[in-house]
């Protein structure tokens, strides 16, 4: 079996190197039938990858330990579910998820956009196969998944037990979503500058592509985050790891593409800057991939421990020399039609967006890179810690804050002053009563009032824009709120859809500002029946307990919380000490919309005490629904619209259409 | 065109205040996070001058030499490259896949005694597949 | 076992793959053209509408609305007129049916009309040689 998959994975290589020859040579040659034949072979690609997958699936489920990769993700005592999800556990599997994901998309832009613009075809089956290629080859020569031993162990070792979690199981694909998925309008972006002149170079058609990868990776960094607080146990969410940038950095890029796209669209400007920044997601995308598979930055003295990083670092190079290479071929013609027409205009507000976002983007990458860098300019690996980010992405978030509640309010072209300042003026009350209550009502940290204030202008502006919305459907049709809200945002998905997905960034703005300024912790060694307090809260330790839960040794401190005299209910917090020497935290949890009162177990003595950490994180569930609501305005902006439909003169009815 | 001249310069200006501010940000950032990567051979060898420099010390755990004083949280153990091992003294919470053998980073600096006081100490995951490292803030 | 497996999967992927070979041409006809201006239609479109919700929601003035409308009405009216004369001209040459608009008079203002649904270029009815 395990031939089968490797040979499937061989074969899926060659016919990837053959889609690549031929589609560029069918092209070339004016030879439809050869582009035809290279796109059938991505085709046939997908289905040997899928079978590749199967097989080791397979091999997962049935704990065949003769494969290597079952060894060490597979035990017997581990669940079936956790079994198959360590699929993307490792390495060699995770490689196959991604070639796997690239193939659903190849299958899907291939039918989508090569009949949308058949042009296309060649330099779309030319990218996604030359990048499958690449880790076709990887997952062949470099890391195979189908490595097997003639002598199979009797049990496998399984997953380390932090990845035994239902979050952890999810976040690898989804994130995987993202990555890949840059890899679409990467490839529409690169066929139409490869394939004809000027236009619009495939961005506007590869904008859809592109929000589809940003929403992935948004869920993506969320569901991350929630593992990282709820099973990694230290008391957060986020640690400017070089992992979690890896996927900060296209996400913060796609952002800013998303919003200089409409410029492009309205205005038939931009256009060079918007390839440049659809190169630069997938580039980060695949800087990404390299950072979290190989390592290297985790630790500055392995840079050198596996030849993976060397192949990544030349694909990359490769893709972004020829992407590069391209756009600076077909510069000229791309040119924009037009140019800025105001100072005070959405298209200038945008373009600010978008300075700050990369400067913030550049920002993460130069503090993950640091170590590197200073390594190669001084001889010495200089390491630069989360003081370092937070210190410059704190101020340019604030900037972008700011002008998530200016930009909307502006028009495009030109936006007149007198009606800006009018529009800003409830909004700007709005903050200032909020901080002025925050200060009454005992808060002192500037950050955090300026922070929440700066909340409350934008979700101003944002409900005003419904409001006003609204109203005018009213004034018009006379329809009722309700109905009137609901088709305004119906007939407007992608503005309105944008104004949800601005609200959940202020819930995460929100919660992030909350647990980060007002977090309290007590660390305490308590005897059975002692009490410690913590925030509003007061927790009583009631006694350990051992038990065995699986393969694991538990030891279990049962405790009751309290708030004021009113008695929350017990609590419990678990360390599990595994046979293989890993251990795990059970979290004990307590979330309300107000704060989360988040205890771990840090170390116990034989007579019984317990130490425990506690800590109290206000407005943390914020940031989940920030998410959630996220999710909801990214599902408005996503639904196409229809072919827009024109209602007779405007001047007369002033009402635009529900077509869209 | 005038206006379009003022304009032109307006956008200049502003986006030299924003490259500007960016840079004085880094710099800043820089100085406040920056810490020196080292190993234990370097730091034995600065061992006088090095005392009070805070730097990042990454080994391995040496087996045997695991203390841990549940009553103080107080952790002790030695930590090598494969040459030259060091004590380590660390108070906090300690990350949950500290175990001997495993690799760690530790941030701190060398007191007289010749004791690496750590004030961060962080776990690598033994397997190369590495989500996230499992983290504790001091 | 496997091998023969082996065999039969590498043989029928490079049929499949190799098929198309022997049909040569076919390229699926695409009007760069008429995509251009389909798609600057809606822009034109869509500028006209948000137009509109910017000068009811009150962030456009009166002379600044006035000033946009009509330019992108211009601008609309212009690309009809174009999207016109191309189905007119290329109507006989294709024996297509399908004109993109009833009735449309080269006016000032875009008049009520039915928005075109997509339609797919017939490949077989359309043998030009296109470059890719």
């Amino acid at each position: 079996m395990a031939d089968l998959g490797r040979f499937a994975l061989l074969g899926a290589l060659v016919l990837a190197l053959y889609a690549l020859v031929a589609s560029v040579a069918g092209a070339r040659a004016r030879r439809p039938e050869v582009v035809r034949s290279a796109a059938r072979a991505l085709v046939a690609v997908a289905f040997l990858e899928g079978l590749a997958a199967v097989v080791l699936w397979v091999a997962l489920g049935t704990r065949d330990y003769s494969f290597a990769y079952v060894v060490s993700h597979v035990r017997d005592d581990q669940s079936l579910l956790y079994d198959l999800t360590s699929f993307w556990g490792g390495m060699e599997g995770s490689l196959l998820l991604w070639v796997l994901l690239l193939s659903g998309y190849t299958l899907a832009a291939l039918r989508i956009v090569g009949r949308a613009r058949p042009p296309l075809l060649p330099g779309l089956v030319a990218v996604f196969a030359g990048t499958s290629a690449f880790f076709l080859f990887m997952l062949t020569f470099v890391t195979p998944p189908f490595v097997t031993s003639p002598f199979p162990p009797a049990d496998g070792r399984g997953m380390n037990p932090l990845l035994l979690n239902p979050w952890m199981a999810i976040h690898p694909p989804t994130l995987y979503f993202g990555f890949v998925g840059m890899t679409a309008p990467f490839a529409i972006v690169v066929a139409s500058l490869a394939s004809g002149p000027a236009g619009d170079a495939g961005v506007l058609l590869a904008r859809r592509w592109m929000l589809w990868a940003w929403y992935c990776l948004s869920m993506g960094l969320m569901f991350g985050a929630k593992w990282s607080y709820v099973v990694l146990g230290w008391g957060g969410y986020w640690a400017w790891d070089p992992v979690e940038n890896a996927a900060l950095m296209p996400w913060l890029v796609a952002t800013a593409f998303l919003h200089s796209v409409m410029i492009q669209e309205r205005r038939e400007m931009l256009t060079r800057w918007n390839v440049v920044l659809v190169i630069l997601a997938f580039g980060l995308s695949i800087f990404g991939t390299f950072l979290t598979r190989s390592g290297v930055l985790s630790s500055v003295h392995s840079f050198t421990e596996s030849s993976l990083g060397a192949f990544f670092l030349g694909f990359l190079a490769l893709a972004l020399l020829i992407a590069f290479g391209l756009a600076a071929w077909r510069w000229d013609a791309l040119r924009g039609r037009n140019e800025l027409d105001a100072t005070l205009s959405r298209e200038s507000a945008f373009l600010l967006n978008n300075v700050l976002f990369l400067a913030v983007a550049f920002s993460v990458f130069l503090g993950t890179v640091f170590p590197v860098v200073s390594a190669v300019l001084t001889g010495r690996a200089i390491n630069v810690g989360p003081p370092f980010f937070d210190h410059i992405v704190v101020p340019f978030a604030f900037g972008i804050l700011l002008l998530m509640g200016i930009g909307p309010l502006m028009a495009w072209r030109r936006a007149s002053e007198q009606h800006l300042l009018r529009h800003l003026e409830g909004p700007a009350i709005a903050a200032v009563l909020i901080g002025a209550a925050l200060i009454v009502a005992g808060v002192r940290a500037p950050g955090a009032v300026l922070a929440f204030a700066l909340c409350g202008f934008v979700a101003a502006t944002i409900a005003i824009e419904f409001a006003a919305g609204v109203g005018v459907r009213r004034a018009h049709r006379g329809e009722g709120p309700v109905r009137a809200l609901v088709r305004l945002v119906a007939g407007n998905r992608r503005r309105y859809g944008g104004y949800v997905v601005h609200l959940g960034v202020l819930l995460l703005f929100c919660g992030i500002t909350g647990s980060s300024v007002f977090a309290t912790e007590r660390v305490a060694t308590l005897a059975p029946g002692a009490s410690v307090a913590v925030g509003e809260y007061r927790v009583r330790f009631d006694g350990l307990s051992q038990s065995t839960r699986g393969d694991a040794l538990a030891i279990t401190a049962g405790l009751r919380v309290f708030e004021g005299t009113r008695d929350l209910g017990p609590f419990v917090v678990r360390r599990n000490l595994y046979l293989t020497g890993d251990a795990t935290t059970d979290v004990a949890l307590r979330s309300t919309p107000r704060d989360d009162l988040y205890v771990i177990l840090a170390g116990w003595t034989q007579d019984g005490r317990a130490t425990l950490r506690l800590l109290v994180n206000p407005l943390v569930s914020w940031i989940w629904a920030g998410g959630l609501v996220l999710t909801l305005g990214a599902v408005i902006a996503m639904i196409p619209e229809r072919r827009l439909v024109f209602e007779a003169s405007p001047a007369l009815r002033g009402a635009w259409s529900a077509g869209e | 065109m005038r206006s379009k001249a003022r304009r032109t310069l307006v956008f200049a200006a502003g986006a030299a205040a924003i490259v500007l501010s960016l840079a004085y940000l880094v710099y800043g950032g820089i100085k406040q996070g920056a810490t020196y990567w080292v190993t234990v051979g370097e730091l034995e060898q600065r061992a006088p001058a090095a005392v009070a420099d805070r730097v990042r010390l990454g080994g391995t755990v040496v087996p045997g030499t695991v203390r841990w004083d549940a009553s103080h949280r107080h952790l002790q153990f030695a930590v090598t490259d494969g040459r030259h091992a060091l004590p380590v003294a660390y108070s906090g919470v300690v990350p949950d896949i500290f175990a001997e053998g495993r690799q760690v980073v530790v941030e701190g600096m060398l007191d007289r005694n010749g004791t690496f006081d750590a004030t961060t100490l962080l776990t690598k995951c033994p397997t190369k597949y590495n989500p996230a490292d499992p983290k504790t803030p001091q | 076992m496997t091998g023969a497996v082996l065999v039969v999967l590498a043989c029928a992927a490079a049929a499949f793959v190799l098929a198309p070979l022997w049909r040569p041409g076919g390229l699926p006809a695409w009007e760069a053209e008429r995509e251009r201006l389909l798609a600057a239609r809606d822009a034109a479109y869509r500028a006209l509408r948000e137009v509109e919700l910017d000068r009811e929601t009150g962030k456009l003035g009166d002379a600044d609305y006035a000033a946009l409308r009509a330019r992108y009405r211009a601008e609309a009216a212009a690309v009809l007129r174009r999207l016109d004369a191309l189905a007119l001209s290329g109507a006989s040459v294709r024996g297509r049916g399908q004109s993109d608009a009833p009735g449309l008079r080269a006016e000032d203002h875009p008049t009520p009309q039915q928005a075109a649904p997509e339609q797919r270029p017939d490949g077989a009815s359309a043998r030009v040689e296109r470059r890719i």
